[in-house]
């Protein structure tokens, strides 16, 4: 059965992953802060490869922006190991969406059934856990993560002027664009205790 | 599971190479199917 996608002013379930280290990593450790879930097909490929990386390297910005990534894809522990010690990770968390196989990405809609992997995509969610950003990549192309962090800067800033709404526009596989108002201001803050107890 | 003395039946898997490997490429020669459970392990 393939779930709908999850889209932009829905609640993020608290998850549990195990990471490159054979850790399990659960999303409540980053309360208070964004979540930045970084889909990825699979790893060892030159994409997926530079996705990663350059979350690496942005692992600065992301702090400063309150924001934690992690990158997902439905590869094992130790593939997600090996790979991250090739491409000399030194912060970023690779969690690993193996088993139930992509159960993760099926929750979200991400999954790709004709594959057996995970769309290449971007979920943002804030710090009160609600989807705020949502965006598909074609498989083919790195992920645009500047826009995904001015995008964090303009919530930041709406952070200080409560009355800033923001809307986010996506155009999605079927081309069509969709637009979504950020509904942070309208009573949604009730809901949150589901996600990051 | 497999039993001795059943048909193999079979099969086609992408493997090393971005080849594409079935039971008829081996047809005439003897076959070990090797499996084993994670790449990037000890076992």
């Amino acid at each position: 059965m393939v779930e709908k996608r999850i889209a932009a002013g829905e609640i993020m379930e608290r998850f549990s992953l195990k990471d490159q280290d054979n850790v399990a990593w659960d999303s409540s450790s980053a309360r208070g802060k964004r979540l930045l879930l970084s889909f990825h097909p699979l790893a060892w490929t030159p994409v997926c490869a530079e996705q990663m990386i350059e979350l690496e390297k942005n692992m600065q910005v992301l702090d400063e922006l309150d924001t934690v990534p992690v990158g997902i894809s439905v590869d094992p522990v130790p593939s997600k190991s090996a790979w991250a010690g090739d491409l000399k990770l030194a912060r970023l968390r690779l969690l690993s969406d193996f088993w139930p196989h992509g159960k993760m990405a099926k929750d979200l809609g991400l999954f790709r059934e004709k594959d057996g992997f995970s769309e290449r995509a971007n979920v943002l969610v804030n710090e009160q856990g609600i989807v705020v950003f949502v965006k598909t990549y074609p498989i083919g192309q790195v992920p645009d993560l500047q826009e995904v962090l001015d995008f964090i800067r303009g919530l930041h800033h709406s952070d200080v002027k409560s009355d800033i709404r923001t809307e986010h526009c996506m155009v999605d596989l079927s081309g069509k664009s969709l637009c979504v108002g950020d509904s942070r201001n309208t009573g949604i803050q009730s809901t949150s205790d589901r996600h990051l107890d | 599971m497999l039993e001795t003395g059943t048909k193999a039946f079979d099969f086609a898997l992408e493997g090393t190479g971005n080849r594409t490997f079935s039971l008829a490429d081996f047809q005439g020669k003897w076959l070990v199917l090797f499996f084993y459970p994670k790449d990037g392990t000890s076992g």
